[in-house]
C-alpha cells in the first residue's frame, strides 16, 4: 500500500534501496575497513609482535583517537560516492521510457522526490552508521572502560563530520540532477559546478595577467573561492587537529573547523529543498536534454561560450606568445564564439547550429566588449598604485642587485612608513614609465640590467593590492636621474638596514653557530701553483674563533666594507667583491607542531670584498688566507692562465686537519 | 470518464497538441487512430498524468489527473515501450505495483497465471521475449484493477491467439467492471472489432470523434455501372471523398447518410448500383484523405 503521507513513499524507498544494493554494500565496506577492521588490525597486530593487552590497547585508543584523519579519505568518498548514488537514484529522470512510467504511477512528485533522495542518502549515512557501530563495539569490547569516552568521541565526530560532508555532496548531485536529462551530463555538471568558481576566478585572472602590465598572475584563492568551492572548503575545515603541550603530550583534538562542515551540511538541506522546487516544474519530457530547465538553458549557453572563450583563448594566446591586446582579444572572442556553438549543439542535440548565429554574435560582442575594457583599461587596473598613508603594511619581493649571496634578494614584510614609501615609490616609477619598461623587458641591450619587483599591500581599509613585475629594466645612465626606476632602486639597495634584514645576522645569532667554509678561491701549493678550489672548510680552528669571524664580518657589515649591494654587475661591483663567498652554518632548535624538538640548519652566505679588513685579517691569521689559499678575484688580469689550468683538471676539496 | 478539454502542447517550437478536445464514456472501448505524429502518444502521456498540458485541462473522473495520486491509482497504463526496473522479474514488479496501486490484486495476480502460461513469473523480463514482455504487462496492469486501461499499441508483439486471448480478458473486464479502455493503434481492423467509440487525431486534433457505427453510418461506399459509357456529372452537394474505376464500373466514396445517398444515386439509372460495407481503415483513409494525408500513387 502507499504511504499515508504524499511525501513519502515506502515501497519506492525500498525498492530503490534494494535494485542499487552493490552499490551501498561496496561503500558499507569500504567503511568497514576504514573503522573496525582498521581498529582491530591495530589491535591485534599489537599483540601478534609480542606486546601485551596494555601496549596493544595504548596503540589502539592512539589509533582510535586519531581516526578522524579518515575525513580526507572521506571526502573523496563524498564527492565520489554521492554523485553515483544521486545518477543512480534519479536516473530515471533520464529515460524517456522511464520517465514515463514512474511518473505515471500514483504518487505525486513530492513522495518520488523525498524517496528517492532519502534511498540515495541512505546509501551513504546507513553503510557509515554501521561502520560507526561496529567501530563503537570494538572500542567497547578492546579499550578499558576509562578510555571509552575520548575513543568514543573521536568516532563520533568522525561519523558526524562524515555524515555532513556526505548530505553535502549527495544533496548538491541531487541537485544538479535536476537541471539535466542526461545521465552522462550529470557528473559533468557536477564536477564543472564544484569548481566552478574557482575556475572562473582562475580564467579571469589569467586574461587579466595577459592584459594587465604587473598584475599578479593566475591564482585562485580568498574566502569568496574558499567557500564556494566545496572539495576546497571541507578538505580544510575536515583536517583533524591535536594540541600539544610544551613537553609534547596531547592536550585535545578536534576538527580545524567542525562550523564550516555544519554548514555544509545545512546547505545540503537548503540544496535538496531548492533541487525538490526544480523538480515539481520539471517537465517530463526533457529526459535526453542535457539541460531540462528552458530558463536554465541561456545561462548553459552563455556560460559555456565564456569559460571556453577565456580558457581556449588565454591558451592559444599563449602558446603562440601573444602579448599584444588585439590578437589576444581576437583568441578570447573567436573561441567565445565556438563554445556558444559547441553549447547550442549540446542543447539542440545537432551539429546544424549556424542558424543561432544571433546568440554567437551576442557573445562575440560580450567578449569585445570585456577585452576592450581589459585593453583600454577602464577601471584603471594597471595604474593602481596606493597612497603610502593608506598602506599599513607590505610585503616585498626585490631583486637587491649584486653579488650573488644571501641577499641577491629581499623578500619579507615590510611596515616602516618610510621604507613603505620607498615601495611605492618605486612602484609609481615602475608604472609611470610602463611603456619603456614592458618594451624593453623582453630583450637586453648593452647599458641595462634587469630586477624583479613584487609587492602585495595590506591598505589600512583591509584590503589587499598585490603586482608583480618581472623583469623591469634599469639604466646605468639613470642611476642619478631623480625619481626614475634606477634611482628609486639604488635607494633600496643602499638601504643598509633592509640589506641587513634579508642577511638575516640577528636571526642567525639565535641559533648555534656550529662551522664556516669559503667556496671558489684559489689553493696554494708550496710549488707555488695554484688550483681552483670550489669549497674549503675552516676547519681546525676553535668555536671561540669561529665567532670570532662571524662578528669581524658583522663589524665590517656595520662599517659598509661587506654586504654593499650593486645594481649593475660593472667595473665597480668587480673592482669591489670577490668571487669567494663566505658561508657560515647554524643549528636552530625549535619546538615542531607536537611539542618535540626540531633541529634544522641555516646558513647565511655574504661575499668577500678586498675592503672587509677584519674580516680578511681574521682569515689570514686563523685560516692562513694568503698561505694555503688566495680569495678569487673577478678582475680577468689576475685570472690564472688557461694553459697552466687545463680545464679537465679535477676540482680538489681540502679539508684541514687540526694541523692546517 | 475522460473529459480533455482543449489541450495544447508544445514541444521546443512543435505544436504536438493543438487545442485538442475529446471524451470517453465510462465503461467504453475507446480507440485512437491517427498518423504517425498526430499525438496519440502525446494525449495518452497527458491522459495518464505524466505531462503537464500547456493550457486546457485533461480530467478523469471529473478531476485533474496531473499529480494527482487518488485519480492515477484508478489507472493502468501499458505504453507502447514498456519499462521495468533492470533484472526484475514479473513477480518483483508484482511486489512494487501491490505497494503502489491500493486495489492491486493478489488473488487475480495468482488467477491470471493460466492466463499467461508462458511467462515465467521469477524470470528477469528482459531475458523474455517481446511479446512475453507485454504479456507480462497485461498480467500486472490487470491485477491493477483499474477503472482506466490505457494502451499504447497494446497488442504489437502477440501472436494470433494470445491477441485474442488479450482482448478477450479486457473485454471481460469492460463487462464485469465497467472498464473503461483507451487504446491507441494503427491495427485498426483490430480495433474495429472491439472498440464501441473512435477518435481520428490529425495535426494535434481529433478530426472525429464517434461511436463506431455512427462513424460507419456516416460515410458511404458506393459500386454504380451506367449505361453510357462516360459517367453523369453528380452534383457539387454529394460529398464525394474518392472516385475510382475499374473498367465500367465506378467505385465511389461518398459522404452522408447512405440511404439517402443511394437514392439520389438510383436517379441516374445505373445499371449496376450497390451499397458496400466500409471498413475503419477504409475511413481512416478516406477522412484522413481529406487532411491532405492520403494515399498517394507513387511512381518509382
Amino acid at each position: 500500500m502507499g504511504s499515508a503521507t504524499s511525501f513519502f513513499n515506502s515501497t519506492l524507498y525500498r525498492k530503490t534501496m534494494a535494485r542499487f544494493w552493490p552499490l551501498w554494500a561496496l561503500y558499507g565496506v569500504i567503511w568497514v575497513f576504514a573503522v573496525p577492521l582498521n581498529l582491530m588490525n591495530c589491535y591485534f597486530n599489537a599483540l601478534r609482535w609480542g606486546q601485551g593487552v596494555p601496549q596493544a590497547q595504548a596503540e589502539l585508543l592512539d589509533r582510535a583517537l586519531e581516526l578522524p584523519d579518515v575525513l580526507m579519505v572521506g571526502l573523496f568518498l563524498s564527492v565520489v560516492c554521492g554523485v553515483l548514488a544521486a545518477m543512480a537514484v534519479f536516473g530515471y529522470l533520464y529515460n524517456n521510457r522511464a520517465a514515463c512510467t514512474m511518473h505515471a504511477l500514483p504518487v505525486r512528485r513530492e513522495a518520488l522526490f523525498w524517496s528517492n533522495y532519502l534511498a540515495g542518502l541512505s546509501f551513504l549515512l546507513l553503510p557509515q552508521l554501521a561502520a560507526a557501530l561496529m567501530g563503537a563495539a570494538v572500542e567497547l569490547a578492546l579499550l578499558s572502560p576509562s578510555e571509552w569516552g575520548q575513543a568514543l568521541s573521536a568516532l563520533g565526530t568522525l561519523f558526524l563530520a562524515q555524515s555532513g560532508t556526505a548530505l553535502f555532496f549527495f544533496s548538491f548531485a541531487a541537485f544538479c540532477a535536476m537541471f539535466t536529462g542526461h545521465l552522462l551530463a550529470l557528473p559533468a555538471f557536477y564536477g564543472i559546478l564544484n569548481g566552478l568558481v574557482i575556475s572562473v576566478y582562475f580564467l579571469v585572472t589569467s586574461l587579466m595577467d595577459l592584459f594587465f602590465f604587473g598584475y599578479p598572475g593566475m591564482r585562485a584563492d580568498g574566502p569568496l573561492v574558499r567557500y564556494l568551492t566545496p572539495v576546497y572548503a571541507l578538505g580544510e575545515a575536515g583536517q583533524w587537529q591535536t594540541a600539544y603541550s610544551d613537553s609534547g603530550e596531547a592536550l585535545s583534538r578536534s576538527l580545524e573547523s567542525p562550523g564550516t562542515v555544519a554548514a555544509y551540511a545545512a546547505a545540503g538541506v537548503v540544496l535538496a529543498v531548492l533541487a525538490l522546487l526544480v523538480y515539481q516544474r520539471r517537465h517530463v519530457e526533457s529526459a535526453g536534454d542535457v539541460v531540462a530547465v528552458p530558463l536554465v538553458r541561456p545561462l548553459f549557453r552563455y556560460g559555456v561560450a565564456f569559460c571556453v572563450g577565456l580558457s581556449f583563448g588565454v591558451c592559444t594566446a599563449a602558446f603562440f606568445n601573444w602579448t599584444e591586446a588585439l590578437p589576444m582579444s581576437l583568441c578570447v572572442i573567436l573561441w567565445g564564439v565556438v563554445g556558444c556553438f559547441a553549447a547550442e549543439m549540446l542543447l539542440k542535440k545537432s551539429f546544424r547550429v549556424l542558424k543561432y548565429w544571433k546568440h554567437a554574435l551576442a557573445v562575440a560582442a560580450a567578449m569585445t566588449l570585456l577585452c576592450a575594457a581589459f585593453a583600454m583599461d577602464w577601471f584603471g587596473i594597471e595604474n593602481k598604485v596606493p597612497d603610502a598613508g593608506a598602506v599599513s603594511s607590505l610585503t616585498l619581493d626585490l631583486d637587491m642587485g649584486y653579488p650573488y649571496d644571501k641577499a641577491r634578494s629581499y623578500s619579507g614584510e615590510v611596515t616602516d612608513p618610510d621604507q613603505i614609501r620607498k615601495v611605492v615609490d618605486l612602484h609609481r616609477a615602475i608604472v609611470q614609465d610602463k611603456d619603456r619598461v614592458d618594451q624593453n623587458s623582453d630583450g637586453y641591450q648593452s647599458g641595462e640590467d634587469y630586477i624583479y619587483f613584487g609587492v602585495t599591500y595590506t591598505l589600512t581599509s583591509g584590503a589587499t593590492l598585490e603586482r608583480r613585475y618581472y623583469s623591469v629594466p634599469v639604466y646605468q645612465d639613470e642611476r642619478d636621474l631623480e625619481g626614475s626606476i634606477t634611482w628609486q632602486a639604488q635607494q633600496f639597495i643602499q638601504d643598509r638596514e633592509l640589506v641587513e634584514d634579508q642577511y638575516g645576522f640577528d636571526q642567525c645569532e639565535e641559533g648555534r653557530l656550529v662551522e664556516a667554509y669559503l667556496t671558489d678561491l684559489y689553493q696554494l701549493h708550496e710549488n707555488g701553483t695554484r688550483l681552483e678550489q670550489s669549497i674549503r672548510y675552516l676547519d681546525g680552528i676553535t668555536g671561540e674563533e669561529l665567532e670570532d669571524l662571524w662578528q669581524a664580518v658583522r663589524a665590517d657589515f656595520r662599517d659598509g666594507t661587506i654586504g654593499v649591494r650593486y645594481l649593475f654587475e660593472d667595473q665597480e661591483r668587480m673592482d669591489n667583491t670577490y668571487r669567494t663567498d663566505l658561508t657560515f652554518s647554524f643549528e636552530m632548535t625549535s619546538l615542531g607542531v607536537r611539542g618535540q624538538t626540531v633541529v634544522r640548519g641555516r646558513e647565511l652566505t655574504i661575499t668577500l670584498t678586498p675592503n672587509a679588513q677584519r674580516t680578511l685579517a681574521w682569515m689570514e691569521e686563523f685560516s692562513g688566507l694568503g698561505e694555503r689559499y688566495e680569495l678569487r678575484p673577478h678582475t680577468p688580469s689576475e685570472e690564472p692562465e688557461e694553459e697552466e689550468f687545463p680545464l679537465d683538471m679535477p676540482m680538489t676539496v681540502e679539508v684541514l686537519g687540526p694541523e692546517g | 470518464m475522460i473529459q480533455v478539454n482543449n489541450v495544447t502542447k508544445t514541444f521546443e517550437g512543435f505544436k504536438a497538441l493543438d487545442g485538442l478536445t475529446m471524451k470517453v464514456e465510462r465503461g467504453s472501448i475507446y480507440g485512437l487512430v491517427g498518423p504517425n505524429g498526430a499525438g496519440k502518444s502525446t494525449i495518452l502521456r497527458h491522459i495518464t498524468g505524466v505531462y503537464r498540458p500547456d493550457s486546457g485541462s485533461v480530467l478523469v473522473d471529473g478531476q485533474s489527473v496531473y499529480e494527482n495520486p487518488a485519480v492515477k491509482a484508478k489507472i493502468a497504463v501499458i505504453p507502447d515501450e514498456l519499462y521495468y526496473f533492470a533484472s526484475a522479474s514479473t513477480r518483483d514488479m508484482m511486489k512494487f505495483y501491490r505497494g503502489l496501486y491500493p486495489r492491486f490484486d493478489d488473488k487475480r495476480y495468482q488467477a491470471l497465471k493460466e492466463a499467461f502460461p508462458e511467462v515465467d513469473e521469477k524470470q528477469p523480463i528482459r531475458r523474455l521475449s517481446k511479446g512475453m514482455q507485454k504479456q507480462s504487462a497485461f498480467w500486472l496492469a490487470l491485477c491493477c484493477e483499474p477503472d482506466l486501461l490505457v494502451l499504447d499499441e497494446p497488442v504489437d508483439g502477440l501472436d494470433p491467439v494470445m491477441r485474442r486471448q488479450v482482448w478477450s480478458l479486457l473485454m471481460g473486464d469492460v463487462a464485469q467492471r465497467g472498464t473503461t479502455v483507451l487504446v491507441s493503434s494503427h491495427n485498426l481492423r483490430e480495433l474495429e472489432d472491439v472498440c464501441d467509440h473512435v477518435g481520428i487525431l490529425s495535426h494535434g486534433k481529433v478530426l472525429l470523434e464517434r461511436s463506431l457505427t455512427d462513424l460507419q453510418d456516416n460515410i458511404v461506399k458506393l459500386q454504380a455501372a451506367f449505361a453510357q459509357a462516360e459517367p453523369p456529372q453528380l452534383p457539387r452537394d454529394m460529398n464525394i471523398l474518392h472516385t475510382s474505376q475499374v473498367g465500367r464500373v465506378y467505385t465511389y466514396i461518398v459522404r452522408g447518410n447512405p440511404a439517402e445517398i443511394k437514392s439520389r444515386m438510383a436517379a441516374y439509372s445505373p445499371i449496376l448500383l450497390e451499397v458496400l460495407p466500409l471498413s475503419l481503415e477504409e475511413i481512416f483513409i478516406y477522412e484522413l484523405g481529406g487532411e491532405d494525408y492520403g494515399v498517394r500513387d507513387i511512381i518509382l
